[in-house]
């Protein structure tokens, strides 16, 4: 009877059209976009060349150090594309149609324009401090020590005193939380299977589950096999996913083979135990368990980061519990964990929080499918 | 206008999916604008990076006075001295910077040999630069006042370094045109409504067609006296007047949810914006016509919207700021309404001004808009009529209501 159920749930499983779009073409689709779109995205933040402005008046003419100092930081790998302008109205016409990020004045406490905030006007503030910070302490050394005034040039070049170092395995990815919130999101569409095996498996919703309700088999059995047959199905389509994007668009999630198998497992149980329970707890029309069944793992993988990436670490900061109880939350984690961690107490603690959720939801699913009797259907 | 009834009907049928939709975007809205609040001031605030300190040197001038220069430049995070919670702050990006001070690193900078501090960023980003020159910088002027000789107590040159890092260059924040800059909370919520406009309307229009695509409700139809094109335009008209009433409905939320924040912005602007919705409302309206003519079950009609409306806003920069897409993705986007729609808003926002020349890149950011809409509206007319004369297409729509 294994092979009878089980089989046949495979075959109808690949022959249903709009579950394998949801759970295969849809997120192929989606992780060939998301390699498209964040080719670029952990270098995001990094320094960039920014467009800074000059007024080239009188005080800009006579502080040579001032000038020197600026563009010894400007040009092509500088911090800033240096910009001079002979008036401030120029400067000004040149901030507002947005080609500089800001402009100076020069002075002996030189004075920085600029419109908006954010990290190029920050940086160019940073250097016009350093500039104000050193000059002072230069008067200083003279002042308090004139016989130190020779030394002052090899003094003043700077020595590195940092080192930058890594804590984990990997570096940290921006982009790859992206492509784990993808994996969580295929592993919440495993909802359609577990749907599936309750629509066909309810007399009241189906013209099959009325048949199959009255054939002379175990109830349990009937569930259990169905279940497992989604459960394989909706596993496949994972692993197919996670092998196209490792394989062939070459985006490396490490090297645990076993354990990202493991997590594409649990990841799959909690889908299709949400599926059947969503299915089995509610009385509407089919198309409206989709809709709930849709809605709610887009929330829930919103919340994970796949729209907004990062999103999932202030949740995690501001409202801890919710970031818990969000199961696409704990998939992502639980792979993102695999990657970072060079231990694997946080892994198990996300994969143990998906196993437990899964059994919950299989033990609702239980009772609500238990003994149910049809007065009329 | 019996039609235009029936298409009404069909609409209500399907309220719920519409609710369901809107209540999902408008917790998203508000978990984003809750998160994401960022109100314009006219003083300037320097990107503070958050930064965590972990001592191993203990207490000295040296390291204290780093310490204090760090705290007043950056935001603080306390952490433990342990790998584990220092992985758990990279890993949930809690910081954006660790600094660790090694032991015995006060002794070695005294005698000029000092040990390496090492650093943690989280990711490469610009503020890991802020905070690598905050330590920088305040370390260099120690040694500078130390190697400069003098008989000068630690203490003494500690406070001189820090008096000479108060210096600060003076930053005035500039205000163009009479106009407050719009609230980035609204920006975005108008940007957003990219996807939801999209999907919307394309549910609207798609579930109307399939059921009108019904063999028997076609069949039944042709022979109705009523010319094909009074038929097809009462169809239009419902989709269109559903398709303006969601836009109504959505920019009315709007504007009471952030109308608090739009105190001093010009009118003008605003009226911009939420005329760039409408004209993406008109592309999404002709995109779901031409979609339409493919789709013929509920599941292919969700599969169908997610797809798509991922596909125009992940690659039009809706959803990922522009300057993130590398060049060659950004040719292709200019080939999305969503990208001329994101750069329409761009120029609405930051206008200063309302005279032809200054307005004229807008205009032609919603031009480009409409002929994307309209030429997509001909080849779904192309579409339609060629599907229309073709016999496989009769008795191919499922829908619940058949039931």
């Amino acid at each position: 009877m294994f092979r009878n159920i089980y089989g046949k749930r495979i075959l109808f499983s690949l022959r249903d059209r709009s579950t394998m779009i949801w759970t295969l073409i849809f997120p192929l689709v989606l992780g060939t976009l998301f390699f498209a779109v964040f080719g670029g995205i952990d270098t995001s933040g990094l320094l960039e060349t920014s467009p800074l402005g000059v007024v080239n008046d009188e005080a800009f003419r006579q502080d040579e150090a001032f000038k020197v100092a600026l563009e010894s930081v400007s040009g092509e790998d500088g911090l800033f594309e240096l910009h001079i302008f002979e008036n401030t109205s120029d400067a000004d016409s040149a901030l507002e149609n947005g080609d500089i990020t800001g402009y100076v004045i020069a002075g002996d406490i030189p004075t920085l324009i600029i419109t908006s905030d954010g990290i190029s006007q920050t940086i160019a503030k940073s250097f016009l401090d350093r500039f104000i910070q050193t000059r002072s302490s230069i008067i200083h050394v003279i002042a308090t020590n004139p016989a130190a005034a020779a030394d002052l040039p090899a003094l003043l070049a700077p020595v590195t005193f940092t080192e930058e170092i890594t804590l984990s395995n990997n570096p940290p990815s921006n982009v790859l939380n992206y492509f784990y919130a993808l994996f969580a999101m295929v592993s919440m569409y495993g909802g359609f299977q577990g749907l599936n095996t309750v629509v066909y498996l309810q007399a009241n919703m189906s013209a099959l589950g009325a048949r199959r309700t009255v054939s002379p088999a175990k109830r349990w059995k009937l569930v259990l096999y169905d279940l497992l047959g989604g459960l394989t199905i909706q596993f496949a389509c994972l692993v197919i996913l996670v092998a196209y994007l490792s394989l062939v668009l070459g985006i490396d999630f490490g090297s645990q083979v076993g354990l990202i198998l493991l997590t594409c497992l649990a990841g799959s149980m909690l889908g299709v135990s949400f599926g059947a329970m969503v299915s089995v707890s509610s009385k509407f029309k089919e198309n409206a368990k989709v809709a709930i069944l849709i809605s709610v793992s887009m929330l829930s993988v919103f919340l994970s980061g796949l729209m907004v990436g990062g999103i999932n670490y202030i949740i995690a900061q501001r409202a801890p519990i919710v970031a818990w109880i969000n199961p696409a939350a704990r998939i992502t984690d639980a792979f993102y964990s695999l990657y970072f961690y060079d231990t694997y107490g946080h892994f198990f603690l996300n994969i143990g929080i998906v196993f437990g959720m899964s059994v919950i939801m299989f033990i609702i699913t239980a009772v609500f499918l238990r003994r149910q009797r049809y007065e009329s259907i | 206008m019996k039609v235009f009834k029936a298409c009404m009907l069909v609409i209500k049928h399907y309220y719920m999916t519409y609710v369901i939709n809107i209540v999902i975007f408008m917790v998203l809205a508000i978990v984003l604008s809750g998160f994401m609040a960022q109100q314009f001031d006219t003083n300037f605030f320097a990107v503070r990076p958050n930064l965590a300190i972990v001592n191993r040197d203990g207490e000295s001038p040296i390291v204290d006075g780093l310490i204090k220069h760090l705290r007043e430049n950056s935001n603080e995070v306390e952490l433990n001295d342990d790998k584990r919670a220092l992985q758990d702050a990279t890993f949930y990006h809690a910081v954006d910077y660790i600094l660790i001070i090694p032991q015995g690193f006060r002794d070695s900078f005294i005698e000029g040999t000092p040990k390496t501090l090492e650093t943690v960023k989280t990711t490469q980003t610009a503020r890991g630069f802020v905070a690598d020159s905050l330590v920088e910088q305040y370390l260099n002027l120690v040694r500078v006042y130390m190697a400069a000789g003098g008989d000068k107590s630690e203490e003494s040159i500690v406070s001189t370094a820090l008096h000479d890092l108060s210096n600060e260059a003076t930053v005035v924040k500039k205000q163009f045109g009479t106009s407050a800059p719009v609230d980035q909370v609204f920006i975005m919520y108008v940007q957003m409504l990219n996807f939801i406009l999209v999907t919307l309307v394309f549910l609207s229009v798609t579930n109307v067609t399939m059921v009108f695509k019904r063999s028997d409700l076609r069949m039944r139809n042709l022979c109705a006296p009523l010319k094909p094109r009074a038929l097809n335009l009462q169809q239009v008209l419902a989709c269109a007047a559903m398709s303006t009433f969601v836009w109504m409905l959505l920019v009315t939320v709007g504007v009471i949810m952030y109308g608090g924040n739009l105190g001093g912005v010009d009118t003008r602007i605003i009226v911009l914006m939420l005329l760039n919705s409408f004209v993406i409302t008109i592309f999404a309206l002709a995109l779901a016509a031409l979609a339409s003519n493919f789709v013929s079950s509920g599941n292919a009609q969700n599969a169908v919207a997610n797809i798509m409306t991922l596909a125009l806003c992940f690659l039009g920069g809706v959803f990922v700021p522009r300057y993130m897409l590398s060049d060659s993705l950004l040719a292709v986007s200019r080939f999305l309404p969503t990208y001329w729609n994101v750069i329409a808003l761009e120029r609405a926002t930051e206008l200063t001004s309302f005279d032809s020349s200054t307005l004229a890149p807008f205009w032609q950011a919603i031009a480009i808009q409409l002929a994307f809409a309209a030429a997509v509206f001909c080849v779904s007319l192309l579409v339609g009529k060629h599907i229309n004369q073709s016999e496989r297409f009769v008795n191919s729509v499922r829908t619940e209501l058949e039931g």
